[in-house]
């Protein structure tokens, strides 16, 4: 560990971002590559499995990995397991996952291991717009948490807190919806065209509506709205929610202990506890 | 001893008119024995009227154990000892050849009854032994008897001497002739206790059923021989008119061999019931270790064993349903054959090689248990017939889960990733592009794009949903009903399963939501998986408006197919108005 860069460390240096990939795909990988380069990145490694980019981190010190789910050998979950391996290893390195699919279980997973931020889930859709791919990339180097829209419009479109979420104004839901994503309130504000102070007036109206507890760590904040939101997609009141056992039904985030044998493998823990 | 012509077709001709036989052999019998001892009645009319019971007791049971297979000579000895034992007590007419007669019928009456009991049950001999002490008794008995009436007196003998009474032989001294009685008195019980001996190995050897068939006749003869040994030390042989008690005791003891005989045959006869009644009581439809325990305990033979012939298999099992090969036509155990009514192989059944001695009972509880067996065996092919259609199901049920599987890799991998990196190859162009003209129309390709990726995602998603083979059912359903209408509560474990019964739940669930979405107008759904005891349970309940039914051809219908196909069952409850709830049991 001690070997490699901090966050303050790549801030004091002026070169560009160093990103390594791993996907099975050698042709998404090249095109990536290419992207990412004419948008002043630096590909420092590609591989094409998770394991081959994992062993040459330390020759390749990378700011940000980026990681395919499906890879070999299993084509299932390869790229969770390495996401979770590397935050766990090289806690410096910021880790965003491409997906073919956006799907919940699997960006909650990753996103409530509870090793804080630098840590992305995206549609591999989203290369197409170099804009908001070294948005992305910037966001999770930057120790933020990245969450992609099509995931947080399934959550807020989910009918279970259908009624709470008709209490927030348009502008409210729009901002509740950046949070989840991931974005500071200065991010919120700039995608938004908002002042700072209306951004957090909305915030706050967000936050009282939804009888959610405020936090003033962007992290946390992010947790907590998808909590929230995760709450309303599974219901609660189920058996199991508040044991938060393994074999239960809990449907809670869970930042804490993380497990690799299952999307569901969460153990009751809340963030703010 | 082979049966003489004639006696054979008498006895087939007396069993074919069995009450005439009766009739007229008890009454020939009861006549006769009166004459023989019409002077005693005079005297002891009480043991007189004894003898006769006893002639005919005999004569009778002969008549009955008539046309038993294998009882040939047991029905010889019994008649000719119906005939001697009234002989016996022609003594008490004191004229002519009465006394020779009576000493000649008296000793042979014995011969002759140990000779139908040794051949009893079989009709043979069963060794050596038993050949030898018959031949001694055969041989010594008549002979000694002959000797004794050519060195005594009459009146030794408790004749009354009369001289209308035929003799013969030169006496002897008394005191020679009385040693001489001894030793062969001695003899009589030697030969009483060889008796007892062939008698313990045979029960010894015997299996069950026969030990419990002969049993009673030989404690019946034993107890003769040995009370008849002993009189023999005191009394010769009846010599008068006048019946002495002991030879009451006698008369009173043989009664029990006929008895004993008829006792047997009762049983034999209780054993065929026992078997079709065993039979009758069977389960159906009837396992073959149902018959085969039937077989069993009627048969008294723990080691039957039924080998059923399976035709689609072309081979034998046994009543455990092991494959085995019955045993060969040459083995120790009495190997019987069975076939169908139209001739086919039906079945094997073996018994342990001592019930070659009742083959007449094994084949009535063979026969008997045909029909099971016909019917076992039908059931067996059927069960084996209905396991590989279930097999070959399985076997299309995961080939069907692995080309969804396959053809979904396909898309992620084939045209899903071109796609993605045609993507990256527009983001690229985007950057480069400073022409309007060209940045709408990559604009417009892009926003293209993104269509056809999120149309091969649904396509995809349909075909097999990724999320499922990768996380299991619970991720896979709450990805799906995420994007439903209809509010939907899961109780689903995180635990995984099968990849097909995974794949069959997620179907079924998911087609039993798009029924609650388009059909039932409900506003909630509960999804409730459990998993016990070798069963997944799926509850799917809506608050919708019931009165779901299947219909040939409809999604219900398509949804029972899927669940049976899995070797499960399904339950739709819809009252209409109450809601519908739809259960799957799937074995796992």
């Amino acid at each position: 560990m001690s070997t490699e860069k901090t966050h303050a460390d790549r801030e004091e240096g002026n070169g560009p971002v160093r990103v390594a990939i791993a996907d099975d795909s050698a042709l998404f990988r090249e095109g990536l590559a290419m992207l990412l380069t004419a948008a002043g990145a630096e590909v420092v490694a590609q591989a094409g499995t998770a394991d081959d980019l994992i062993r040459g981190l330390g020759r390749s010190r990378p700011d940000a990995v980026i990681l395919d789910i499906r890879m070999p050998p299993t084509f299932t979950d390869e790229g969770l397991v390495a996401a979770e391996r590397i935050r766990a290893e090289h806690r410096a390195i910021a880790v965003l996952v491409l997906s073919t699919y956006a799907e919940t279980p699997y960006a909650l997973r990753l996103l409530g291991d509870g090793g804080g931020g630098g840590l992305g889930y995206l549609l591999k859709d989203r290369v197409d717009d170099v804009g908001a791919l070294q948005d992305a990339l910037r966001r999770v180097i930057d120790g933020r948490l990245v969450l992609d829209e099509e995931i947080v419009a399934g959550l807020l479109a989910h009918r279970r807190r259908a009624d709470e979420l008709a209490r927030l104004t348009p502008r409210e839901r729009m901002v509740l919806a950046h949070m989840a994503e991931g974005r500071s309130n200065q991010g919120i504000g700039a995608r938004l065209h908002l002042a700072p102070k209306t951004v957090e007036n909305h915030i706050a109206g967000v936050f009282s509506k939804l009888g959610m507890p405020a936090s003033a760590d962007d992290n946390r904040r992010v947790l907590a709205v998808l909590t929230w939101l995760r709450n309303a997609a599974a219901g609660p009141g189920q058996p199991g929610a508040a044991a938060g056992t393994s074999a239960g039904t809990s449907s809670v985030i869970t930042p804490g202990t993380h497990s690799t044998s299952g999307p569901g493998h969460q153990s009751g823990f809340s963030p703010f506890g | 001893m082979p049966h003489p012509h004639l006696p054979a077709r008498l006895s087939a001709c007396a069993a074919r008119h069995r009450p005439w036989c009766l009739a007229i052999g008890g009454t020939a019998t009861a006549a006769g024995a009166i004459a023989c001892q019409w002077p005693a009645f005079g005297h002891s009319p009480l043991a007189a009227t004894l003898n006769v019971v006893v002639a005919l007791a005999f004569a009778l049971t002969a008549a009955m154990l008539n046309g038993e297979e294998s009882l040939g000579s047991v029905t010889a000895a019994l008649v000719l000892g119906g005939l001697l034992w009234p002989l016996s007590w022609t003594a008490g007419w004191d004229a002519g050849p009465s006394a020779l007669v009576s000493t000649f019928a008296y000793t042979h009456f014995w011969v002759c009854l140990g000779w139908g009991v040794l051949r009893y049950p079989t009709g043979r001999l069963q060794n050596n032994g038993e050949r030898v002490l018959l031949g001694v008794a055969v041989l010594v008995i008549p002979l000694a008897n002959l000797g004794l009436i050519g060195i005594g007196r009459p009146e030794w003998f408790g004749y009354s001497g009369h001289p209308d009474v035929w003799w013969y032989g030169e006496p002897i001294g008394h005191g020679a002739f009385d040693a001489v009685v001894w030793t062969l008195d001695g003899l009589t019980l030697v030969l009483a206790a060889a008796f007892l001996l062939v008698v313990r190995g045979r029960l010894r050897r015997y299996s069950e059923l026969d030990r419990r068939i002969f049993r009673p006749v030989a404690l019946a003869l034993l107890l003769a021989f040995v009370l008849a040994s002993t009189v023999n030390f005191f009394v010769y042989n009846p010599s008068d008119a006048d019946i002495g008690p002991e030879f009451v005791a006698i008369s009173l003891t043989l009664l029990t061999i006929p008895l004993a005989f008829a006792a047997a045959v009762l049983r034999r006869v209780f054993v065929r019931a026992r078997i079709a009644q065993l039979l009758a009581t069977l389960p159906t439809p009837p396992a073959v270790r149902a018959v085969r325990a039937a077989l069993r305990a009627a048969l008294h033979d723990d080691s039957a064993e039924i080998y059923l012939w399976l035709p689609g298999e072309d081979h034998h099992v046994d009543a455990d349903g092991a494959v085995r090969p019955p045993p060969p036509p040459g083995a120790a155990e009495l190997v019987m054959t069975l076939r169908t009514a139209t001739g086919a192989p039906l079945a094997v059944i073996a018994a342990a090689p001592a019930m070659r001695r009742n083959r007449d009972l094994v084949e009535a509880a063979v026969r008997a248990s045909a029909l099971a067996l016909e019917n076992a065996q039908l059931h067996a092919t059927v069960a084996a017939q209905l396991d590989a259609v279930r097999a070959s199901r399985a076997r299309l049920v995961e080939a069907g889960l692995h080309e969804r599987r396959r053809l979904e890799r396909d898309l992620h991998d084939g045209a899903q990733q071109r796609l993605l990196a045609l993507a990256t190859r527009l983001g690229l162009a985007r950057t480069k592009a400073t022409d309007p003209d060209t940045i709408s129309a990559i604009e417009a390709a892009r926003e293209d794009l993104r269509h056809a990726l999120a149309d091969l995602r649904s396509l995809a998603r349909g075909i097999h949903p990724a999320v499922l083979s990768q996380g299991g059912l619970r991720p896979a359903l709450e990805v799906v009903t995420a994007a439903l209408p209809v509010e939907v509560e899961l109780d689903v474990p995180v635990a995984r399963f099968e990849a097909v019964l995974e794949a069959g739940a997620y179907y079924t669930i998911c087609e039993a939501l798009t029924n609650t979405v388009k059909h039932a107008g409900a506003s909630r759904a509960r999804v409730a998986v459990r998993h016990d005891d070798g069963i997944v349970r799926i509850d799917v309940t809506d608050d919708g408006k019931g009165g779901a039914t299947a219909v040939e051809g409809g999604g219900l219908a398509g949804l029972d197919d899927r669940v049976r196909a899995l070797g499960g069952a399904l339950v739709i409850v819809s009252p209409s108005g109450g809601g519908t709830r739809l259960t799957a049991s799937i074995p796992c």
